[in-house]
Parts: C-alpha cells; sequence; structure tokens
C-alpha cells in the first residue's frame, strides 16, 4: 500500500473510532437505562376487551 | 376486467413464475458463486468465473426484489406474516447478500491477495447462503409453521429460528443448493472453457446427483407428513378473510392435489428428468441444452411444491384455521387487475432487453480478456 | 399492548436504514444524467476525453452504485420484516407502487449498469449511449415509484378502509398516481440528486484543478458540472416550496412544527427565520419574523389562514373523541358482523377512526380512555417542533449557499475564469458535503413530521411495527449497523482512492498520475 493510501486507512481509522464513540454515547444516554422499563403506565390503564387481545409472542 | 376468482388464480402463477425466474435467473449467478472457491483455484481463474456472471448478476437479483415486491401487493397477508414470522432466517439471507454488489465491483479494484480472497469467500456465502434458507424455508412452509391472527388482524407468530432447523426442512435446504448449484455449474459450463469448465461440469453432475436423490427423498417423506385441508365450504371470489374458514390437517394431505389432477405428475418428473438430463448433456459437452435441462428441473421442483400445497401459502401449524391461502390473503379486485395489466406490460420488455443483454456479451470468457482488461472487468 | 421500546426500536432501526441508503441515492440519481451528458458529447464529437470523462465519473459511480443496492435490498423487505401490521394495513395501495418500482425501474437500471461497464468494446458508440441513457432513466423512474409511495403515506388519497377485511383497499389508482403530494416530491428529490451529482463532479473537479492536474479533463467536468449544478439547485429550490404548498394542504401538524407556529396568525402570516423555541409553554420567546411570505408560500393567498399548533390540536381533540366511536362501533362490528347500529355508527365517524387509534397507545379499549390519556393523544398528534425548526432551516440555508456557489461557478465558466479564482475552487471543494447533509435533512422533516403516523390520520406508527421481541430489535440492529459500517468504510477508501487517483486509473496512458511507479500504486 502506498503512502497515500496507508494515511487514508488511518484517517478511515479515526472516523470509525470516532463513529464507535458516539455509538457508545447514544447507547449510554438513552439505551441503558431502558432494560428496566417495562410499561408499568399502560399496564395499569388496560381494560381488555375480549377478543380484541393483542398477544404479543416472543420470536427469536 | 378479470373477476376475482380468476385473479387470485393468476396470481398464484404469476408469483410462481417470479420465483421461478428468480431461480433460474439469479439462480445460476448464486450457483456460480457456490462454486466460485472450487472451480476458480487461481486468481485469474477465479476472475474468469467472476466475470461470466459480471454483467448480469444485478440484473438477475431484481427477480428477487420484484418477486418480494409482488407478494406485497397481491398478497399483503403473506408479506407481512412471512417476513416478520421468518424474521432472523430473512436476516441471515440479506446480509449475505450484502456481499454480492461489493463483492463482484470492488474485489478486483485492489491488487491484494487477502482483499481479494475475502471477497471470494463474500461472493461464496452472498451465493451459498440464500439458497439453502430459501429451501429450509419452503420445507417449513410444507410442514406448516406457527402463527395466529387476532380480530384486528395482527399476526403472532410463536415459533424460533432453530424450530425452522429440522430434517425435513433441511433435506429441502438440500434440494435447493442443489439445484442452484446445478444451475450455476451449467451456466458456467457455458460461458467458459478448458480445465475451469471441465470443473464446473463435475461440480454440477455432482450436484444434479445429490438433487435428484434429495428431491426424491422429500417427495416420499411428503407423503407421511400431515398437510393440510380446507373442510368449510370456500367462496373463491368472496373479500378475503383469513379467520373464516375450518382447516384440518391429515398424513397425506399434500397429496390430494396429485390425486385430483394427475397430470400435475409432469412437474416432479420434470423436476427428475430435467436434472438428470443436465448431467448427461455436461457430459457430452452440450452446454447450452444443459442449462436448458436445468431450467426446465427448476420450473419441475417449484412447480411440484407449488401444486402441492396450492390454494394454501402459508399454512399455521398452531392455529390451521389461520392459515393463509390463495383465497384469502390477496389484495382487493382492483389491486390485482392493476398489478396484473402492469406485470403483463413489462415482463415481456424485460424478457427483450435482457436477452439483449445476454446476446450482447455472448460467448467464453477467457483469461486473455482479464488480462487485457485488466482495470475494467470484474 | 405493543412495547413503547419495540416501536422506538422499529423506527430507529428504520430511521438508521433508511438514511444510510439515502447516502448513496442521490448520488446514483444525479451522477447518471452528467454521464448521460458526457457520452453524448463523446458520440457527437469523437472526442476521446469526453469518452474518458464517461468511463473515470463512471468508476466512481459505480463504486457508489454497489451500496446503493446493498443497502436497498434492506428496505424493500424491511416493510414485512419490522412493519408487519403496516404492510397487512395499507399493502393493498402500499405494495403496488413497490412492485412497480422493481418491473419498471430496478430491471431497467440493473440490466443497463452490466452493459454500462462490459459493454463498451462490443456495443457501438450509439449503442453504448442508448444504454446509459436508459440507466438514467431507469434510476430516475425509480424515485418516482418510491415516492408515490411515500406520498401516499403523506397523503392517502384513492383509498378507503373496509370494516370486512380490515384495512385500507384503493379505491382510485390514478388519484394514488397524481397525488400532488406525490407528484411535487418526485421532482424535489430527484433535483436534490442532481445537485449532489453536480457537486460532486464539481468538488472533485476543483481539487485537479487546484493541483493544476489532468486540466483538459477538469475544466470540462467542471464546466458541466457547474451548468448542471445551476439548474438544478433553481429546481430543488422551487419544487421545495411546491412541497411547501401541498404540505399545507395535506398536513397541517407538519407545517405548523415545521415553523413552530403555535398560533394562528392573520392571512397572509409572516415567515419566522429564526426563533428561541420554549416546547414546554408551548410558545416562541422570540422570533424574528419576513411579513407575508408563509402565507404566500403556504396557501398562495393572502385571505386564507393557515392554522397554528394549539387550533389544531382544538381540532385534533375532537377528531380523536369521535374516532372513539368509531373504534367502538367497529370492534362491536367485527364480533357480530350484522350488527345494524354498529355498522351506522362506524360509518358516520369513520374519517376519524385512525385518530381513535392513537388512544390504542394508552389503553387496549379506547372506549375507557380516560381524559388524561386523550390529552396524551391531542399532544401526540402534533411531532416535536425544535427539530423540525431547526432542521428544515439548515436545509433550506444549504439550498440557497449552494445556489450561490453554483451561480458563480457557472458564471465563472460564461467567462472562463474559473482557474483564476482559487478561492472559488476551495469553496466549491468544502461545500461537498452540503447536499448530503440536506437531503437527509429534508427526509427527516418529511418522517419526523410525520408523526405520530405511520399513514397520515389513518395508521399511527405505534400500531404499524411486527410483533417481535425487543432482543430481536437489539440484534438486528447491530447486524445492520456492524455491516453497513464496515461496508461504508470500504466504499469510502475507494472513492477516495480512485477520485485522488484522477483519470489516470483508467489505463489509457493520456493521464498524468500514470506511468509505472503511479499504475504501481494501485497494485498493493
Amino acid at each position: 500500500m502506498n503512502r497515500a493510501d496507508q494515511r487514508l486507512v488511518k484517517r478511515l481509522a479515526w472516523v470509525l473510532v470516532i463513529k464507535l464513540v458516539l455509538l457508545y454515547g447514544l447507547w449510554w444516554g438513552f439505551v441503558r437505562d431502558q432494560r428496566v422499563t417495562v410499561d408499568a403506565a399502560g399496564m395499569a390503564a388496560q381494560a381488555l376487551v375480549p377478543g380484541f387481545e393483542t398477544v404479543k409472542g416472543e420470536n427469536k | 376486467m378479470f373477476d376475482y376468482e380468476t385473479l387470485k388464480i393468476i396470481w398464484w402463477l404469476l408469483v410462481g413464475v417470479l420465483l421461478v425466474g428468480f431461480a433460474i435467473m439469479d439462480g445460476h449467478d448464486m450457483g456460480v458463486g457456490t462454486l466460485l472457491p472450487f472451480v476458480g483455484r487461481s486468481d485469474l481463474e477465479r476472475r474468469v468465473v467472476i466475470n461470466t456472471v459480471g454483467p448480469h448478476w444485478d440484473g438477475n437479483q431484481v427477480w428477487f426484489i420484484t418477486g418480494g415486491g409482488a407478494i406485497f401487493a397481491a398478497w399483503p397477508l403473506v408479506y407481512a406474516t412471512a417476513f416478520s414470522g421468518f424474521y432472523w432466517a430473512m436476516l441471515l439471507v440479506l446480509w449475505a447478500l450484502f456481499f454480492r454488489p461489493v463483492g463482484f465491483d470492488y474485489r478486483s479494484k485492489i491488487n491484494n491477495s487477502t482483499w481479494r480472497s475475502v471477497w471470494d469467500w463474500g461472493l461464496f456465502i452472498g451465493g451459498f447462503v440464500p439458497p439453502v434458507i430459501f429451501g429450509v424455508a419452503f420445507g417449513n412452509l410444507l410442514q406448516g409453521v406457527p402463527f395466529q391472527f387476532d380480530a384486528y388482524l395482527v399476526s403472532t407468530y410463536t415459533g424460533s429460528f432453530w424450530q425452522l432447523l429440522n430434517p425435513f426442512a433441511l433435506l429441502a435446504g438440500v434440494v435447493s443448493s442443489a439445484m442452484i448449484t446445478l444451475q450455476g455449474g451449467s451456466y458456467l459450463a457455458h460461458r467458459t472453457e478448458g480445465v475451469i469448465q471441465a470443473r464446473a461440469i463435475k461440480g454440477a453432475i455432482g450436484a444434479a446427483v445429490v438433487m435428484v436423490l434429495a428431491f426424491v427423498a422429500a417427495g416420499l417423506w411428503l407423503q407421511s407428513i400431515e398437510g393440510y385441508r380446507i373442510t368449510s365450504v370456500i367462496n373463491p371470489s368472496g373479500l378475503p378473510d383469513p379467520l373464516n374458514k375450518t382447516v384440518v390437517r391429515e398424513a397425506g394431505a399434500w397429496m390430494a392435489n396429485y390425486g385430483r389432477q394427475p397430470l400435475l405428475w409432469v412437474l416432479p418428473a420434470l423436476g427428475v428428468l430435467g436434472a438428470l438430463s443436465a448431467a448427461f448433456l455436461l457430459a457430452r459437452r452440450y452446454t447450452l441444452s444443459a442449462f436448458a435441462a436445468s431450467s426446465l428441473a427448476v420450473v419441475g421442483v417449484i412447480g411440484t411444491a407449488g401444486a402441492s400445497m396450492f390454494p394454501f401459502v402459508m399454512p399455521s401449524s398452531s392455529m390451521p384455521s389461520s392459515s393463509l391461502t390463495v383465497w384469502d390473503s390477496v389484495s382487493s379486485h382492483m389491486t390485482l387487475g392493476i398489478m396484473f395489466w402492469a406485470t403483463m406490460l413489462f415482463m415481456p420488455l424485460i424478457v427483450i432487453y435482457t436477452a439483449w443483454a445476454y446476446r450482447v456479451m455472448r460467448g467464453k470468457v477467457t483469461a486473455a480478456y482479464v488480462q487485457e482488461h485488466d482495470h475494467a472487468a470484474y | 399492548m405493543i412495547s413503547e421500546q419495540l416501536v422506538d426500536l422499529s423506527r430507529l432501526q428504520f430511521a438508521a436504514t433508511a438514511m444510510y441508503h439515502f447516502l448513496f441515492v442521490p448520488l446514483t440519481i444525479g451522477m447518471v444524467w452528467l454521464l448521460v451528458i458526457m457520452e453524448s458529447v463523446y458520440v457527437m464529437t469523437g472526442n476521446v476525453v469526453w469518452k474518458d470523462m464517461t468511463r473515470f465519473w463512471g468508476k466512481l459511480f459505480g463504486i457508489n452504485f454497489a451500496l446503493g443496492v446493498t443497502t436497498g435490498i434492506t428496505l424493500e423487505f424491511q416493510f414485512g420484516t419490522n412493519w408487519a401490521y403496516y404492510s397487512h394495513y395499507v399493502g393493498d395501495i402500499f405494495g403496488a407502487p413497490l412492485a412497480i418500482e422493481g418491473l419498471m425501474a430496478f430491471f431497467l437500471e440493473s440490466t443497463m449498469i452490466g452493459l454500462f461497464f462490459f459493454g463498451w468494446d462490443r456495443l457501438s458508440k450509439p449503442q453504448h449511449l442508448l444504454v446509459t441513457v436508459l440507466m438514467a432513466v431507469g434510476t430516475n423512474l425509480s424515485a418516482l415509484w418510491i415516492l408515490i409511495a411515500n406520498g401516499w403515506m403523506q397523503n392517502p388519497v384513492g383509498a378507503e378502509f373496509s370494516y370486512q377485511t380490515m384495512r385500507m383497499e384503493m379505491t382510485d389508482f390514478w388519484a394514488v398516481l397524481f397525488n400532488p403530494d406525490a407528484q411535487a416530491k418526485f421532482v424535489h428529490t430527484v433535483s436534490a440528486g442532481y445537485v449532489t451529482g453536480a457537486m460532486f463532479v464539481m468538488s472533485i473537479s476543483s481539487w485537479y484543478l487546484l493541483k493544476k492536474r489532468d486540466l483538459a479533463f477538469a475544466k470540462r467536468s467542471f464546466r458541466v458540472a457547474a451548468a448542471f449544478g445551476l439548474a438544478s439547485v433553481l429546481s430543488v429550490i422551487v419544487l421545495g416550496d411546491e412541497s411547501g404548498y401541498t404540505v399545507g394542504e395535506a398536513q397541517q401538524t407538519k407545517l405548523a412544527a415545521m415553523e413552530a407556529m403555535w398560533e394562528t396568525k392573520p392571512a397572509p402570516a409572516g415567515l419566522t427565520l429564526v426563533a428561541s423555541i420554549n416546547e414546554a409553554e408551548q410558545k416562541n420567546d422570540w422570533e424574528i419574523e419576513v411579513p407575508w411570505v408563509m402565507g404566500l408560500i403556504g396557501t398562495r393567498s393572502i385571505s386564507k389562514e393557515i392554522p397554528g399548533i394549539h387550533d389544531i390540536k382544538a381540532k385534533n381533540r375532537e377528531r380523536i373523541v369521535n374516532g372513539m366511536v368509531a373504534v367502538t362501533a367497529l370492534e362491536a362490528l367485527r364480533t357480530h358482523r350484522d350488527d345494524v347500529v354498529a355498522k351506522q355508527v362506524f360509518e358516520q365517524n369513520k374519517t376519524d377512526l385512525g385518530f381513535g387509534l392513537l388512544l390504542k397507545k394508552y389503553v387496549v379499549d379506547v372506549s375507557q380512555a380516560t381524559p388524561e390519556m386523550i390529552n396524551k393523544a391531542v399532544n401526540d398528534t402534533v411531532p416535536r417542533v425544535t427539530p423540525m425548526f431547526w432542521g428544515f432551516r439548515i436545509m433550506v440555508g444549504l439550498g440557497f449557499a449552494m445556489l450561490a456557489l453554483f451561480g458563480m461557478a457557472f458564471y465563472s465558466t460564461l467567462k472562463s475564469n474559473f482557474m483564476e479564482k482559487p478561492w472559488l475552487l476551495r469553496a466549491a471543494l468544502w461545500m461537498l458535503p452540503a447536499p448530503w447533509i440536506a437531503c437527509e435533512l429534508g427526509w427527516f422533516v418529511a418522517e419526523y413530521g410525520r408523526q405520530p403516523w405511520s399513514i397520515y390520520g389513518v395508521l399511527p406508527t405505534h400500531l404499524s411495527v411486527s410483533t417481535l421481541s425487543v432482543n430481536s430489535l437489539y440484534g438486528s440492529l447491530a447486524g445492520f449497523i456492524g455491516f453497513y459500517t464496515v461496508l461504508l468504510l470500504v466504499e469510502m477508501f475507494l472513492m477516495v482512492k480512485f477520485a485522488r487517483m484522477g483519470p489516470g486509473s483508467l489505463g489509457t496512458g493520456r493521464y498524468q498520475s500514470e506511468g509505472k511507479s503511479a499504475l504501481a500504486a494501485a497494485h498493493v
């Protein structure tokens, strides 16, 4: 690889590092706490109409 | 315009045509990808192999994309239920396909053996993985998969990805992969010469044998698999209402259509004879005829599965009456009509300019060509 | 009830994959016409530099196109994988343009691109030009059909809800095709693509000119790009205006949010240039306004008022209350198909059915909705103002900056003095990212501005998702981010490498950066 290409790879590597840092920051800020929340507010207000239960199954 | 019932049957046939078209056209370049690491042993040989499909693979892949779009337009409930139900299978197909556009276009742009080797394996993944998964998916459709609808027609799929990998479905995956490899090998035999052609022929003949054995085995197995049968009276021209029918499961139900219409046996026969003829013709170097025979085998195999299941498209193992059929998972009369005319208008055009593209690029791809066009060829 | 986290992750995944796809699409749409222009000149004049231009810019076009295809397959299937209820509910209308896009456009562009790259030696000059033209037609038709689809999401004309099939069904195909929203969007979006293509070629050409390399090649490229760019940026601005008008007609909440228009102003309303938005108190602390302009753009009249957010919310409150009645009647009707009273009540209120469905976010049986829930649903009907207001303004600001750049660039080509203006060339170079930022912001405004709806006024986003587990979404999102990040880094490496090499990478012997040592640089 010539020098110009090596420089380009280094710069792209920095772009990747910055992106990973930003993604980590976004995860830390928005996602981390979500694990605990289960739709508590929604659960309280439910009154189920027969036949209109929307059962949300697990899908892997 | 046609009546609603006729349009529903037409669309079942058209989706079949699109699936067959996909398997014949994109199937042959996926078969080439599957064979790539084995028939091409040097960088130059691999470039020859890649350049046989280089100009065509992208147009061929559109059969897949349009197939998906057509299922969305004609059978929206199938599109919704199948694609979300088979979530991880769909993602694996998608991610495998990612390797193709970049593999083809980027591989030879840098002259580094590691770079090129990585993309070669990427092209292998992109060619090998999707047909296996499609076969596995079909194998599961033949057994039914667990999903149900609520009164709003919200679908819930209760199976897991691992449940899809059951023995019968894996056998169907083998059929599919072998069929695609035969298709690719036949094409490769026609577009290459010398040692590459010889290897392609060997690989294709091997694939044909595997395919026929697996296909026959699957057919025999199918007799004891619990198929599906509608027991309530269906109004074929009625508004689609998937919850408004009763369905039973019984062993051998998938053979019922063949019993009623013996002419359908042509399809599995075509599957077997097409593959065997292709192998025979390849051994004698009648490569174009072999490709045609292999394509007929594709028609036979896919047609067999479709004819077995008609009118079912996606049976539900957990709530059989929720199964999706040709009668009750369709779009409106108006949409089916418009889409029919759009397809009739554009399909012939597509065939014409695709044929022109193949004609322009016809002939054997040689090592000399690749060396002469080092900067331009793939 | 559907978990809010599932909805948020599904939205995030769609937004991420769609915006990623749109990094590559505008360049494809625009650059292809530049290739047509360059190749046309070649066919007409026989001057080989124009063939080299077609082939070199075509090489960069191909590097970009590969990722356009890769990221595009994802979207074709994501409606089914992650938005299954949406696909059922509106597939009867929405599926058709997608399928037609495949039949009419994808087949054409994908077949022709093979011949474009491989057919130089096998096709005559006019034949190869035809291939390039068809490739351009294919890519642009693709934009047409997907924007007809998206236009229908914004303004769902030509369709009615059927309680028998529990979905929207098409009643008028021509209405869907000639939806003014779709038509305005189409011309605006392809114009944005043309701007992107022009900026790309002009920026890179400017770099060659600044380095005094391959001047014959670079000057001609610069001229073509400047002219094409000026025409395109004028088009994109005018059609942006047209879109503003259609949005004012069909999506009042989007317009009001975009303009931070809390109160209905007397007609003709002024255009707010900048403002300090106070979301908590639902007002602007201060704003700078240009009188009359918004009223003229948004209504094409001086007397028609544009409703402000507070008035819209009041109206939506009524619609939600009617909608509750519609939903309850519908559910009764589905349980007992021959319930004549329920049918009548439903028919009377069905235009507000979607508004009733908004309450499903808070309660399964909407007839049990509390006043607090209704308030929340009312507030949901207007998207957040701050991102809409600023996103829109940055996009427009960039548009006018590009207008200035292309204007000066074009003028300098008329005077043939761009080589003496290094400041202009450097400006062109630095503004390379501008069209990309503008394009992404445009889509953000269009899609975020349609919330809480996936189909405006008909189907709320929170009801549109597939019933998947949150873990599945984390897994798929991680997979897409992983794959796309690696692929984009690879693509950028190749794009920059070949752009830097310039036409020398064609191996013709006619350009700088060729010769043994430089070409060997291509071999690692």
